[in-house]
């Protein structure tokens, strides 16, 4: 037998102070009777029967103590646990998605099941093997089978909230290997959204959540004509109907506020215009409290330059213009004549495809393939290619083990400031380097000579190449929670200063990926000089994670009702308030029977 | 005193004493009608001549018509002889119907009866000294004198019934009528001694209990310090109802043990509640006894 709570123990000091007040209420009072020989005689029967007498005279303060035991037992909540005993091996999956963060009587799903987790650990008989694995966008093994009970709740106790999203079908695979070997076993799952495990000996605990849930999906802007249009996606996603406000911050100025009116499931999109100002980021926010407070406020960095342009001179290069069109972020502007270039326009990355005039833009980076005689470099001619191999380890993993044959080269002068990529014997044909601040990579073939545009490789290749040339920002301005978020600053700096939106400050690696966001709102990325400042956000990911089940818990159990459910526990202060109120009976009849 | 005896009771006593007469089996000639066959003047009947038979009795008129010798039997008259023993311990002045004046009553109601019938009426109130005993009063002159005995007897002190009575003399053949509660300690080797010294003393032996309201229910609860007024012993009793069923079983026990002493013995023993009123005692209970008649 388990307790959920402890302090109704406090209680038990009442018990002296009943025993006292029979004490007092002992002091007996004087009864004069004509004669007492029948009373001397009763009080010696009493007296031979003593234990049981004793017992009867003392019968009401016994059921008392007996009543106030009851009241203190029930009050700690016992349950009886019957599941879990007979295994010697144990699994545990705790559900660790957004939607865990659901609140249930002021307590959230992931506390809860933590909670239950170690109570499932207490019922394990010694020496059970136990493995704890938490899912959400993966699964994750936090203890293999240990039969150390402590460090098992350790790792529990350090499960800390996430905001992917997910939930434990990710981890049934994971389960059924690891259960495959396993005769003996049971599979605890524990989650708040509906499961069918198929043949795992398993029982799954659905946590309930409130019935209500508003969400801000999404905020977006666009800026046109000096002015700055807002759009917004609220969705009521629990069930019932919704009725508030929806308010919209610059950052922590309103800007604009509306009154909203939600069927269940019904979506609502609002727009704004504001005019435009010189603020980061916006804030959505919806009034009320339901189930999942995450998803009621939205954060939406205002970057302006997320996309970058390209100018491609070519001659109609049909693989390189193919290649770049799956080219994130980036649009590419075509031109076959060098002249077209003006002064005025600027590019993220210039790539001169076989032509090559006496310009050079001095802003963004440079791609120059299959050159001709220029300034940057020398080159000596044409002569006869071979088969080319990747030589540096700066490209790729999966672009290690590439090869082409190209038929004929140009045969360059590697600058000094360059460093080559992909050779054809001794002769470099791919090289990359930085010539006054300006990234410069030379590709000394024509693609038309090669065999590389049929590789599956080439556009990843060219990818991989512009991904180099373009100066991207450090980091993307809006996440969902879950999404990696790539550190991507400038080789010059090798680390970076994170501020979290609760103002903590972290030292992160330049070139890093930020896999656990256990924070939502805006976060601050700079350098330690601060030369420079970006800020993104992360927001909870709603239209995943903040669907509350219509199904109720029993409906679900109803259709797993093989599969088990909570029912391993059996809680037992009902029987025990039955045996009070019997006990308050049995007093009272004694009572008015005058004991 | 005057409550004991009011103008009531002695109604009632008139009305008891014109129907009823005490029986008496044994005693000297007086103004009753013996069940025996005796020496008076009232002819009773004849029966024939045995041998052992006073001559003088025989009727010789009846031998002249009959040939036959026949005695002559006349109704004997004997003067009842009667001690109205009453417990005068402390024990007995208690109950809200008070236990001694209902003991007063009876002794009063029976001594009523008997000088009425020309009997002899001995009242002893046995005390912790020693019996009491008032003047052997005979005439209804006398029975003024007993009342207002009995109307200075206070209830005190311990009474050991048993050397109290084995104290006392009987002379005559009579009937002896004990008033107590009889809450004695051992009481049934003490009782039934007093039972036997009566019975080998020629007396017919009439014991009546009386116990009050409060003795035969009693309805307290809960711890109570149970003191003897009489002994002023205490006892320290958690009073349950499983206890005081038992208290009431003792009674019933104790009170048939009383009953099959005196029965034993030929005695009569009448249980009298003190609430109840002295005329359905007198008229019921003595009565169903065959006491009077």
């Amino acid at each position: 037998m388990s307790f959920l709570n402890i302090w109704p123990l406090f209680f038990l000091v009442t018990i002296p102070f009943l025993i006292l007040l029979y004490i007092l209420k002992e002091k007996s009072e004087d009864r004069p009777v004509s004669s007492s020989i029948f009373w001397e005689e009763i009080y010696k029967t009493l007296e031979v029967n003593s234990p049981f007498e004793k017992l009867k005279k003392n019968i009401m303060l016994f059921l008392q103590i007996m009543i106030i035991l009851l009241i203190i037992l029930a009050l700690m909540n016992p349950f009886l646990k019957f599941f879990g005993k007979e295994y010697s091996n144990v699994i545990i999956v705790l559900d660790n998605s957004a939607s865990m963060l659901g609140i249930n009587e002021d307590e959230t799903c992931i506390n809860r099941g933590k909670a239950i987790a170690k109570e499932y650990i207490d019922s394990c008989a010694n020496g059970t093997k136990i493995s704890i694995i938490t899912a959400n966008k993966d699964a994750k093994v936090l203890v293999t089978s240990s039969e150390n009970e402590s460090l098992v709740k350790d790792k529990i106790d350090s499960i800390t909230k996430s905001f992917n999203p997910g939930n434990l079908k990710n981890s049934l695979k994971l389960v059924e290997s690891m259960t495959k070997e396993l005769e003996n076993y049971e599979v605890l799952f524990i989650t708040d959204e509906e499961l069918d495990i198929g043949d795992i000996n398993g029982q799954i605990i659905y946590l309930d959540k409130n019935k209500s849930n508003i969400s801000i999906d999404n905020i977006g802007h666009k800026r046109e004509n000096g002015n700055i249009s807002i759009i917004s996606t609220i969705t009521n996603r629990g069930n019932d109907d919704y009725s508030g406000d929806f308010y919209l911050y610059g950052e922590n100025d309103l800007l604009e506020a509306a009154s909203l009116e939600l069927k269940k499931g019904e979506e609502i999109t609002l727009n704004f215009n504001i005019e435009d100002t010189d603020i980061d980021y916006l804030k959505g926010k919806i009034s009320g409290k339901d189930a999942i407070l995450e998803d009621n406020t939205f954060y939406h960095v205002m970057k302006n330059n997320d996309d970058k342009k390209i100018l491609l001179v070519s001659n109609k290069n049909v693989f390189l213009e193919k290649a770049l069109s799956v080219v994130s972020n980036a649009d590419v502007i075509k031109t076959n004549d060098i002249t077209n270039i003006s002064e005025k326009d600027r590019y993220n990355l210039y790539i001169f495809d076989g032509i090559l005039g006496e310009y050079m833009p001095h802003d963004g980076n440079i791609l120059i393939v299959n050159p001709a005689e220029n300034n940057l470099f020398s080159v000596l001619g044409e002569q006869a290619g071979g088969e080319a191999v990747v030589v540096s380890e700066d490209i790729p993993k999966y672009l290690q083990d590439m090869t082409f044959i190209a038929s004929k080269i140009k045969k360059t002068e590697m600058p000094s400031w360059a460093k080559s990529l992909i050779n054809v014997g001794n002769e470099s044909v791919l090289f990359l380097g930085k010539h006054n601040n300006q990234k410069v990579a030379v590709v000394n073939f024509d693609f038309h000579d090669t065999d590389l545009p049929l590789k599956a490789e080439f556009p990843m290749l060219i990818d991989y190449i512009c991904e180099e040339l373009i100066e991207s920002n450090i980091v993307n301005s809006n996440y969902i929670g879950g999404e990696d978020i790539k550190i991507n600053g400038s080789s010059e700096y090798d680390e970076l200063i994170l501020t979290t939106p609760s103002g903590r400050v972290h030292t992160i690696e330049n070139n890093s990926i930020l896999k656990e966001n256990l924070e939502l709102g805006v976060y601050d990325v700079e350098d330690s000089n601060h030369s420079f400042n970006e800020i993104f956000s992360v927001n909870f990911p709603s239209s995943e994670e903040g669907n509350i089940m219509d199904d109720t818990i029993e409906d679900i159990e109803a259709r797993f009702n093989n599969k088990g459910s909570i029912n391993g526990m059996l809680n037992i202060t009902p029987y025990i308030i039955s045996l009070i109120m019997l006990l308050i009976i049995v007093e009272w009849v004694l009572y008015n029977k005058g004991y | 005193m005057n409550s004991r005896f009011d103008k009531e009771f002695f109604k009632k006593l008139n009305n008891i004493s014109i129907k009823l007469n005490l029986k008496l089996s044994k005693g000297t000639q007086g103004g009753r009608k013996s069940k025996a066959r005796g020496t008076s003047v009232e002819f009773s009947g004849f029966r024939e001549y045995v041998y052992g038979d006073d001559f003088r009795r025989v009727d010789w008129n009846a031998y002249g018509r009959f040939e036959k010798l026949f005695i002559k039997l006349f109704m004997e008259e004997r003067e009842g002889n009667f001690n109205i023993f009453i417990d005068c311990s402390k024990s007995m002045d208690f109950g809200e119907f008070n236990k001694g004046n209902m003991a007063l009553k009876i002794a009063a109601s029976l001594s009523y009866i008997a000088i009425n019938n020309l009997d002899r009426v001995r009242i002893g109130a046995l005390k912790e000294e020693g019996t009491e005993l008032f003047n052997r009063s005979m005439g209804k002159e006398s029975f003024i004198k007993i009342i207002s005995g009995l109307e200075s007897l206070e209830f005190s002190g311990k009474t050991n019934l048993k050397s109290t009575i084995l104290k006392n003399r009987f002379t005559n053949i009579g009937m002896s009528i004990l008033i107590s509660d009889f809450l004695i300690s051992n009481g049934e080797k003490e009782i039934e001694e007093i039972v036997k010294y009566l019975t080998y003393k020629k007396q017919q032996v009439v014991f009546i209990q009386i116990l009050c309201e409060e003795e035969r229910n009693p309805e307290f609860m809960g711890t109570k310090n149970i003191i003897d007024i009489e002994t002023k012993d205490e006892v320290k009793v958690s009073i349950t109802p499983k206890v005081l069923k038992l208290y009431k079983s003792r009674i019933k026990e104790h009170e048939d043990m009383l009953r099959g002493l005196v029965k034993k013995y030929g005695g009569t023993f009448i249980k009298v509640n003190s609430e109840e009123d002295i005329e359905k005692i007198i008229l019921t209970d003595l009565f169903n006894q065959k006491l009077l008649g």
